[in-house]
């Protein structure tokens, strides 16, 4: 290999690990770096007692569930791309360069094995209680992810051969495919066993021997996973290695020109990156708009603000839509379903009800980012205006809290009407919920500007940004807690002073509005002294 | 040095670069200039071997790209526009990291004084994403020009550089090519490249409009005066009108 790269692989994770300790100086760094370890202990400790209570998956579901689960992915994940990515830095510096294809091909797949490890470790911490060996567990983790990523790369490669056209076609009837044979995999398994339930069905479709056989290749990695006995794993063990070792060689031995198409790909993950940073995967939408939206009051200036978000928000509607129908249906498929065979439509209601709010202020937020988050490379612009921090705050914030209020007042009104229920407590779940929104709103601002990022998948930043993701949603989560128990308490003593359903929801959303006022108004300092002069690390 | 003979590009159904063919030899350096879109970068990059020609032969240095491309680009350096750099690498570690991809043994006294030259020796150690855009495109060009190249290809070099730092880069362009380097650099900052550049191919929509001395384009060009500026130039042959409304 030439040297170039060898000195590259070799500086990787000694860069990874400077950049890391860079940011932990300061006040700030410490802080982060104190809440990663807290949360990531909370979540080792979790598993560990889940380990402990012997909740485990029996190893024979893992065995049943795991290679046609692992082959899915692999087909999932190869008909995603249609050639290799590059980083940006890696086109520049090596494409030119007198580097053999080859040469760099290998230098990618021996690149990945990093944040292949990485995440093995992070994933084998919620899989280990799975597998009756922790060295198994990971080592099945570990090598699954290889498969994927060799497969991936593999089909990549093969891709990079044919027109851009041919191969988003190719990919499309790849997955339509896919779909009508499960469809008619599950129609014809069915109709063998008319008395079976939905559940029953899957379970003899994943054993049948035709997905046996089409799953084999991943089995291996399943039963590395599984294995129990030191024999059983080395044995194991050989056989995923020799299988990646496979696909390694074809791999090296399928020589294309990948160049032109890896320069592509590499354009359109840049290109999905900046949309995803100035709006995420759906708060920022392409889709035309025939008329614009009407001016807004002036609100302090926060008007102006809040309707270029809407304006946002509104090309970005198809893919809101969608996402609230799928979240919707899903809560509804599980309300009918508990409520027709335990006829405890009630509790489904308010269960589910309660998981649509929760997902949608909790994570949905986290991918439509209408407010500062998707302003970040125009903070300087922002502060440029003639308004006051806290109203600009207050545009930034009130946006996502209205849009999602709106869509949980019909989610929660259509779950009611499927569950067919009648509660004195639906006025007080729609009169809290504008001022919920608006409280986590607020707080995923505060949090942001607090410690601002840029999205930066496949870059060396993912693992940390992973990371960074699940402190700030565990620390949201746990100020909502906190948030909802003080309110929980003065929603007692409204009920227990009046015993009125509508004045426990006045209290309740009064508290919470001046929980929300209190954290935009923090959201406002904090941009008030933002410096849009630092750079802001991935 | 620099040789493209019928070079055509396409992407699926659209037409880049359109039977193009040049010759640039050592010590030219040729501007080349044309609207967004005439094909400027996907001449570059097939230069460089990035991009395989949908038909039509390429050569640097005698070395054909396609054919013998490790040999061709071992003679070439590019620098694109906009380059990203390594975000785990220093300033230095991305010179030291060149000099091992192009197998340059004594790099260290070479380096430091290209650092000098284009003032980044106290950014020595400085990561390369705390660099600001324009000290990120002087990382790249004291990269590219570390090895002595005898084809450098710039594509639009000076966006983001400092006063100070499109003169070094001028300066450096210049010391290349009186060294023997052939040079093509594509820009859309025609007052700039005007006295720079020894010759100039007009591109649009892929295809060549005129290639040679501005004295032969002029003359070429009936319409326009003996010293009309390279924008006089550029505006005459792409819409036919010397002045640009």
């Amino acid at each position: 290999m030439n040297a170039g790269l060898q000195y590259l692989l070799l500086k990787q994770p000694r860069g990874w690990w400077r950049r890391l300790t860079r940011r932990v100086r300061g006040t700030k760094g410490v802080l982060a770096i104190l809440a990663a370890v807290v949360v990531g202990g909370f979540l080792v400790a979790s598993q560990v007692l889940l380990a402990g209570e012997g909740s485990a998956a029996p190893v024979a579901g893992v065995r049943l569930w795991g290679p046609p689960g692992l082959m899915l992915m692999a087909v999932l994940g190869a008909s995603s791309g249609t050639g290799l990515y590059f980083k940006p830095a890696e086109i520049d510096f090596l494409f030119p360069a007198p580097i053999g294809r080859r040469e760099l091909l290998l230098y990618h797949v021996v690149g990945g094995v990093y944040t292949l490890f990485f995440s093995a470790v992070w994933m084998t911490v919620f899989t280990f209680r799975f597998a009756p060996q922790w060295y198994g567990g990971f080592a099945g983790v570990f090598f699954g992810f290889g498969f994927l990523q060799l497969t991936t790369q593999l089909v990549s490669l093969a891709l990079s051969t044919i027109s851009v056209g041919v191969a988003r076609r190719a990919r499309r009837l790849t997955l339509f495919s896919l779909v009508v044979l499960l469809v008619a995999g599950l129609l014809v398994t069915r109709a063998n066993l008319p008395e079976s339930n939905l559940s029953d069905t899957v379970s003899a479709l994943v054993a049948s021997p035709l997905v046996v056989v089409l799953s084999s290749p991943a089995r291996v990695f399943v039963e590395l996973f599984t294995s129990e006995t030191p024999a059983s794993f080395a044995m194991w063990l050989g056989g995923a290695v020799g299988i990646l070792a496979v696909l390694f060689v074809l791999l090296a031995v399928v020589d294309v020109a990948y160049t032109e198409a890896a320069v592509r790909v590499s354009r359109e993950v840049q290109d999905r990156l900046k949309r995803m940073q100035a709006g995420g995967a759906g708060g920022s939408g392409t889709a035309r708009v025939a008329t614009s939206l009407p001016g807004f009051a002036w609100l302090g200036g926060a008007g102006p603000i809040m309707w270029q978000k809407c304006t946002d928000a509104r090309r970005g509607w198809k893919r809101l839509l969608w996402n609230s129908v799928f979240l919707v249906g899903f809560a509804l498929f599980f309300v009918a379903m508990v409520g027709r065979d335990q006829n405890e439509a009630g509790t489904a209601f308010g269960g589910h009800a309660g998981w649509v709010v929760v997902f949608m202020m909790m994570l949905m937020n986290q991918n439509f980012r209408l407010d500062f988050r998707s302003d970040l490379d125009r903070m300087a612009y922002l502060k440029s205006l003639p308004l006051r921090p806290g109203m600009v705050a207050l545009g930034q914030t009130l946006p996502t809290a209205v849009l999602f209020t709106l869509i949980q007042l019909v989610a929660v009104l259509v779950i009611q009407f499927v569950a067919g229920v009648e509660t004195v407590w639906l006025p007080v779940l729609l009169l809290v919920l504008f001022p919920l929104n608006w409280l986590a709103a607020a707080l995923d601002n505060v949090l942001f500007l607090w410690m601002p990022y840029r999205i930066a998948p496949k870059e060396s930043g993912q693992m940390q940004f992973m990371g960074r993701m699940m402190v700030v949603l565990f620390t949201k989560s746990m100020i909502v807690l906190v948030a909802c128990g003080f309110t929980a308490l003065v929603g007692w003593a409204a009920w227990a002073i009046s015993g009125a359903a509508l004045i426990v929801g006045l209290a309740s959303a009064l508290v919470l509005g001046v929980m929300g006022a209190v954290v935009t108004r923090l959201a406002g300092r904090l941009f008030a002294t933002f410096d849009s002069t630092k750079d802001v690390p991935a | 040095m620099i040789e493209a003979e019928r070079l055509t590009k396409a992407y699926d159904k659209r037409i880049a670069v359109d039977d193009l063919s040049l010759t640039v030899t050592g010590g030219e350096i040729l501007g080349l200039v044309g609207p967004n879109g005439a094909g400027k970068t996907t001449t570059l990059r097939a230069l460089a071997g990035i991009h395989p020609p949908t038909s039509g032969s390429l050569r640097i240095a005698g070395c054909d790209v396609v054919k013998d491309p490790i040999a061709a680009k071992a003679q070439l350096a590019m620098i694109p526009d906009d380059p990203s750099l390594f975000t785990n690498l220093t300033v230095w570690e991305h010179l030291e990291f060149t000099a091992q991809v192009y197998g340059v043994s004594d790099f260290a006294g070479r380096a430091e004084g290209l650092l000098e030259e284009f003032e980044l020796l106290d950014r020595r150690d400085t990561l390369a994403d705390e660099l600001s855009r324009g000290m990120r495109q002087k990382v790249a060009v004291t990269c590219a020009l570390l090895h002595e190249p005898k084809v450098l290809l710039l594509d639009e070099p000076m966006t983001g550089l400092d006063p100070r730092g499109i003169r070094t880069l001028f300066d450096a362009v210049r010391a290349s090519a009186v060294g023997g380097a052939a040079v093509m650099i594509s820009s859309h900052l025609l007052g700039q490249i005007d006295h720079l550049c020894t010759k100039f191919l007009i591109l649009s929509e892929g295809k060549s409009l005129f290639v040679g001395s501005r004295a032969e384009i002029v003359k070429a060009l009936p319409g326009l005066r003996s010293d009309a500026s390279l924008e006089e130039i550029f505006f005459e042959a792409t819409e036919g009108s010397a002045s640009a409304s």
